[in-house]
């Protein structure tokens, strides 16, 4: 997998994040909203990468978690909560992830460890609905996805 | 309900026990195993029960952490179910292993041999894991109970629904883990964890789905949360066919579609059909935990299906039996107006308690790590933080409720309580820590291992016999009939067709052991040589018989 | 929910009832022997047959990779010896007397016939397809990782061994063997009749517990004490595996591959080395040779 083609799932992880969470929704369509962005995201994996690529089972997740992330800077009320749920949720896919892939023999990368828990210094510990700390989450997640790419080669 | 349930329970059980019988006498054997993944339908099963167990957390522990306001007879009865779903599902594993009461060899404490439990194995924190989860649930639920009668301790309901929420999510993980860290081709899968947990609790929540229309009620919004896991749920089952060719159509009609049609709200009317909804999914889930351990056809035996049958039939028997039980304790729990006014109530959280027992299972953890690194410090660390988050719950979860028997009662008792649990803990390691006495009982006496194919030489064997035999048998096999009959009463001839009617096994122990005149060789003679000298004896009759020796 | 007097008594008649016909069934477990009684003449032939029908069971030989010569085991990066073995395939010509050594060497029990038709033999040593096929005492063993208990568990000399008490029979190390080396008693051999105590020194594994190819441990740890006593420093010299010691065309070279000077690592220069190619990624310790480099 080439690192154009990361950045790209990034970008295209990050389309509907604006528009999942703003319109009050019954559940079973929020449900399958989501499920359906992941399909495309897996469709979307499916496409640019290749199974030789370590972390090729983990991606669409990995992309579903920067989405869940980012669309939380989107949301009006509890967005210390959703943000730190969804950072959660990103830590726990990576980690299980790459826990279950290093029995494997794929090293185990500690880097996103590191990146993803600075997420709560903003969430916590500023004004969440601030530009800078939204900003601030922004690089944080970025990071994130970017690093874990990075350190794999 | 609880007489239809308990009868029901006990039409599965009863029969079934005949089957978890043959399962622990006999064995693994009595039920389809490949030689290739050695694991049957008890994990699939222990998986399948362990999902249903996770729709009660669900309900009342994330849904209160997420501030979801529900109705607390649903969040009570999915409670309930997920205490009777856990009792099933521990017991699983315990009928799929070898030796079912030797299963404390996984508790992860040391021992005086310095032999350490594997800490980098899944089943260590499976064991670990599933164990706190059913302590912290019952805990959970009693904290419900007693705080419909005390409103005193509903602040402590939120700060150990925060321990919980997290606490589910990671048993599911770990169930996961148990196929995703192997080296099985159709068990591999990184993704595997969040699939894991979906799974659990669409089964879950179709399993509160049947619990639901079985009391003739209505709740909207567990038909919705059956439609939306049915989507979640499609779009890992297309991740799984690519990742691993694996195609189960069965799967997508009678897990997706048929969900699907809750969708049309004239058929969502219809009670039956969304009991039938609710039981599709839940048998396509349980088929799909049966594809993913066996994933190629075996012949099942009828102790597969008995456990099938035992499961369902223990459940439905623990469902009642504990709600029979709570009726009589707790009879404000099944009053519907005191459920319905319950929802009315504020809901605070005890912040400095939580944090001080958030303290106390992070110190556990901690310290549970540095007692392990340092006396067994093969184990890479990272493998070992799985085992640790259920530790460090467990002492959260148990000082929180040492907490709340303070506010129940006294300080005394609560301190009393922690004394006495304390010294349970330490009885137990302890005689964990002392170890059992191992040692092989054998009456097995030792033998020579003997190849009549190749045999002793023949000369030797001549020797032998003349030896040994010739005296009454003759050189050439003939009955040394002076001699017999001065002592013994003549017996028949031993022609090649008697010989042959008495075969060479038989001859050959009565070499050994002996019969009426004839005086037991054993000691004089090994196994191999009287064998032989059996064959000699046959060669003799052939020669006499004026054929050529074979 | 109420339960009238006469309506209790039904059902505890009803439980007895049922209990008592449970009580009633007809025991289809296998036969039992308190005394456990063997015979007295195992019959080595019926051994030899059940190998010659495992060779059925398992037609095709593994496939083949050319790995490097073993060395260090991961775990046990200061240790001078790293037992293992070579098989010489240009050598073999599958007579299965190594097989028919292991069985007796170690104890090794056949199976009745239904384990037989499910293919479950216990042989630590099979013939697949010919080729002689037995745990490759791997360093990053995969067995290891999962066994719950530590029974599955590296030896400092180098092989990855198994004990016998500990195990509780998970099944978790067999499911993860990409080799399928493990076997698993799924019967009681020795109560069936089926087991024979040939060698003293190795117990009768009971039901329910995990077996494979130890080396030998039996006869590696004498030499070891033998070495002792004459207060050498044993590093993996002046014995020999069941195996090695049965095999007429010596195709099976046992040693200890950190020494430089032992007749493992002189024999196998100049030579491909193989394994399995389901484990060749594990350091396997027992390898295959064939061709020249």
């Amino acid at each position: 997998m080439t690192s154009f083609a990361y950045m790209l799932a990034a970008l295209f992880a990050m389309i509907p994040a604006p528009f999942l969470f703003k319109a009050p929704m019954r559940v079973p369509l929020r449900g399958a909203a989501i499920a359906i962005v992941l399909l495309v995201d897996e469709v979307f994996v499916w496409l640019v990468s290749s199974p030789e690529y370590p972390h090729y089972e983990l991606l669409p997740f990995q992309m579903l978690a920067l989405m869940l992330c980012v669309s939380t800077l989107f949301l009006g009320r509890r967005r210390r909560l959703y943000a730190s749920l969804a950072t959660v949720l990103w830590l726990w896919i990576d980690f299980f992830g790459m826990l279950s892939l290093s029995y494997r023999g794929v090293p185990f990368q500690w880097l996103p460890f590191a990146v993803l828990p600075l997420a709560f210094l903003p969430i916590f510990f500023m004004h969440p609905y601030k530009k800078e700390s939204r900003f601030f989450l922004a690089v944080i997640w970025a990071a994130a996805w970017i690093l874990s790419f990075v350190f794999e080669l | 309900m609880n007489r239809n349930f308990l009868i029901f329970g006990l039409v599965l059980l009863l029969p079934s026990l005949f089957a978890v019988d043959s399962a622990l006498s006999i064995g693994p054997a009595s039920w389809a195993l490949s030689q290739e993944s050695f694991w049957g339908t008890p994990i699939a099963d222990f998986v399948f029960w362990i999902g249903l167990a996770h729709a009660g957390t669900l309900f009342s522990a994330i849904l209160l952490v997420l501030g979801v306001r529900w109705q607390h007879r649903v969040a009570f009865l999915a409670e309930l179910s997920t205490i009777a779903a856990l009792g099933v599902a521990a017991s699983f594993p315990l009928i799929h292993l070898g030796i079912p009461e030797a299963f404390y060899n996984m508790i992860p404490v040391g021992n005086a041999r310095s032999m350490y439990v594997n800490v980098e194995s899944p089943l260590v924190w499976d064991f670990v894991a599933i164990f706190v989860y059913g302590t912290v649930s019952v805990l959970y639920l009693l904290l419900h109970l007693f705080s419909i009668r005390n409103a005193s301790l509903e602040k402590y309901r939120r700060p150990f629904a925060w321990i919980l929420f997290p606490l589910v999510l990671w048993v599911h993980t770990i169930v996961s883990l148990d196929f995703a860290v192997t080296f099985v081709p159709g068990w591999q899968g990184a993704y595997f964890p969040l699939y894991f947990i979906f799974g659990a609790l669409f089964s879950g929540v179709a399993l509160v789905q049947i619990l639901v229309e079985l009391s003739h009620r209505r709740v909207r919004a567990v038909e919705d949360l059956l439609i939306a896991f049915s989507w979640a749920l499609l779009a890992f089952w297309m991740w799984e066919a690519n990742v691993k060719a694996v195609w189960h159509p069965e799967l997508l009609i009678f897990g997706f579609l048929v969900p699907q049609l809750l969708w049309i709200s004239k058929v969502r009317e219809i009670s039956v059909v969304r009991a039938l909804v609710a039981i599709s999914v839940m048998a396509s889930l349980w088929w799909e935990r049966i594809g993913l351990v066996q994933p190629e056809n075996l012949d099942w035996t009828w102790v597969d299906l008995g456990l099938a049958s035992f499961g369902i039939g223990a459940f439905c028997v623990a469902f009642a039996l504990l709600r029979i039980l709570l009726k009589k304790f707790f009879p404000q729990a099944f009053d519907e107006d005191v459920m319905e006014s319950l929802r009315e109530r504020v809901v605070s959280f005890e912040r400095k308690k939580f944090w001080i027992s958030v303290g106390v299972g992070t110190f556990a953890a901690g310290a549970f790590a540095v007692y392990f690194i340092w006396n067994a410090p093969a184990f890479p660390g990272v493998r070992m933080i799985p085992v640790l988050f259920p530790i460090g719950a467990l002492c959260a979860g148990i000082s929180l409720s040492l907490f709340a028997i303070a506010e129940l009662w006294k300080t005394r008792v609560a301190v009393m309580c922690a004394v006495l649990l304390a010294v349970f803990a330490v009885a137990v390691g302890g005689l964990l820590y002392r170890g059992t006495d191992v040692s092989y009982t054998e009456s097995l006496t030792t033998v020579e291992s003997v190849n009549p194919a190749l045999g002793t030489s023949k000369q030797a064997t001549a020797e032998l016999w003349n030896a040994r035999c010739a005296a009454c048998h003759g050189k050439d096999g003939n009955l040394n009939r002076k001699f017999v009959h001065e002592f013994y009463p003549l017996p028949q001839t031993l022609s090649l067709e008697r010989l042959d009617s008495l075969g060479l096994d038989s001859l050959s122990k009565v070499v050994l052991e002996g019969r009426n005149y004839m005086r037991p060789f054993r000691g004089r003679v090994t196994d191999a040589e009287a064998f032989a000298l059996v064959r000699y004896m046959r060669s003799l009759a052939v020669q006499k018989k004026g054929g050529a020796v074979p | 929910m109420k339960i009238s007097r006469a309506s209790f008594l039904k059902l505890l008649t009803g439980t007895f009832a049922a209990l008592s016909l449970f009580g009633c069934r007809r025991e289809k477990s296998l036969p039992k022997n308190e005394h456990r009684e063997v015979s007295s003449k195992p019959d080595l032939s019926l051994w030899q047959k059940e190998i010659d029908e495992a060779r059925f069971a398992t037609p095709r030989p593994e496939s083949l990779v050319m790995v490097p010569r073993p060395g260090i085991h991961p775990k046990f990066p200061d240790a001078d010896v790293r037992l293992g073995m070579a098989i010489d395939l240009d050598l073999c010509d599958s007579c299965g007397k190594c097989a028919l050594a292991c069985m007796v060497e170690n104890n090794v029990p056949r199976v009745n016939a239904d384990e037989a038709r499910k293919g479950r033999y216990m042989h630590w040593l099979e013939l697949r397809g010919g080729m002689p096929v037995m745990c490759a005492h791997c360093g990053d063993a995969p067995c290891e990782k999962v066994c719950p208990t530590g029974a599955a568990v590296a030896s400092p000399d180098g092989f990855s061994s198994m004990v016998y008490p500990r195990c509780i029979g998970t099944r978790f190390c067999g499911a993860n063997c990409p080799l399928h080396a493990r076997k698993f008693n799924y019967t009681d051999a020795a109560e069936q009749g089926l087991a024979a105590k040939f060698n003293p020194e190795v117990p009768l594994r009971p039901q329910g517990v995990m077996e494979k190819c130890s080396l030998c441990i039996q006869r590696l740890q004498n030499a070891r004490i033998q070495a002792k006593t004459f207060g050498l420093e044993w590093r993996g010299s002046g014995v020999l595996p069941a195996c090695a010691a049965a095999c007429p065309k010596h195709a099976i070279i046992f040693g200890n591959w950190l020494d430089l000077n032992s007749d493992l690592v002189r024999k196998t220069r100049g030579r491909g080395i193989y394994a399995p190619k389901s484990i060749a990624k594990f350091l396997p310790a027992v390898v295959y040779l064939r061709g020249k480099a």
